[in-house]
């Protein structure tokens, strides 16, 4: 994926969060209806933490996100430096609930997000 | 037992401690980590250790328990260090005793192998050319590789 200044991509992501936040607002409450967005907390470590200057982050995202890999995609979309520290190939890794992960493990609400780059304890 | 703390270990105390006197243990191998002044042709001054709390412990005890699983064990400890550290520091300790000495070095060499790839912290180097992330390396992820 080529990399944007992904302002477009942004205005676009807060579309749909607000309509989704209208949505959850205004809709009947009702068992079974699903809840359009989905809150998480993504923290950074290491290199990847000082490159995207903070350490961790809320994030309302879309419910149609629901692994990985689709909220990688979610996050190069905001631009950079997400767009290029996240490119596939590049080297980082993923927790979901503090257990290594992949690009198919699944996210579910309030769950907590770990990326970093590979580890080098020891 | 695992530990991850910015305080110092006393190698003989822990293996004391391990060992608590029982008679069944046969064996002990201990692996100590230290902080060496050179890496990738530079001079270190300093390191720091970064690492995932929560997940650091958790990731630890799962690889613990991994190797108990595969071997016969009569205690594990596992200390690792974090913050600030110098050349000469020791970094980390891993410590096994078992009956006989094959389960003892095969098991502290598989925690050591996971530790450097599964367990969640990072070093950043101080040298003459500034900071510096280390990288991870090839060979480490080959290591742990071994034992699939």
């Amino acid at each position: 994926m080529q990399c944007s200044n992904g302002l477009l991509s942004i205005r676009k992501n807060r579309i749909v969060v607000a309509l989704a936040l209208l949505f959850q607002k205004y809709s009947v409450p009702h068992i079974g209806v699903t809840n359009p967005i989905m809150q998480c907390e993504i923290l950074y470590f290491a290199r990847l933490r000082e490159t995207f200057g903070k350490a961790h982050e809320s994030v309302a995202v879309p419910a149609s996100i629901t692994s990985v890999d689709g909220l990688l995609e979610w996050l190069r979309s905001r631009g950079e430096p997400w767009c290029s520290e996240l490119a596939a190939g590049k080297a980082f890794r993923i927790a979901v609930n503090q257990e290594m992960a992949n690009g198919s493990t699944t996210l579910a609400e309030g769950c907590e997000i770990a990326i970093f780059p590979p580890v080098t304890g020891g | 037992m695992i530990s991850v703390q910015t305080e110092d270990f006393d190698l003989g105390a822990e293996v004391r401690l391990l060992r608590q006197e029982n008679p069944a243990i046969g064996a002990v191998v201990a692996f100590v980590g230290l902080v060496r002044d050179l890496n990738d042709g530079d001079r270190v001054a300093a390191m720091t250790l970064e690492h995932y709390p929560g997940m650091t412990e958790k990731a630890l005890q799962q690889i613990v328990a991994d190797a108990s699983q595969r071997w016969q064990l009569l205690g594990t400890r596992v200390i690792h260090r974090v913050g600030p550290l110098r050349p000469t520091d020791q970094i980390v300790l891993v410590a096994v005793a078992s009956a006989h000495r094959g389960d003892a070095f095969a098991a502290c060499e598989f925690i050591m192998d996971f530790l450097k790839t599964r367990a969640p912290f990072w070093k950043k180097e101080s040298t003459e050319n500034g900071e510096r992330w280390v990288d991870a390396r090839e060979s480490d992820e080959s290591a742990a590789d071994r034992w699939n």
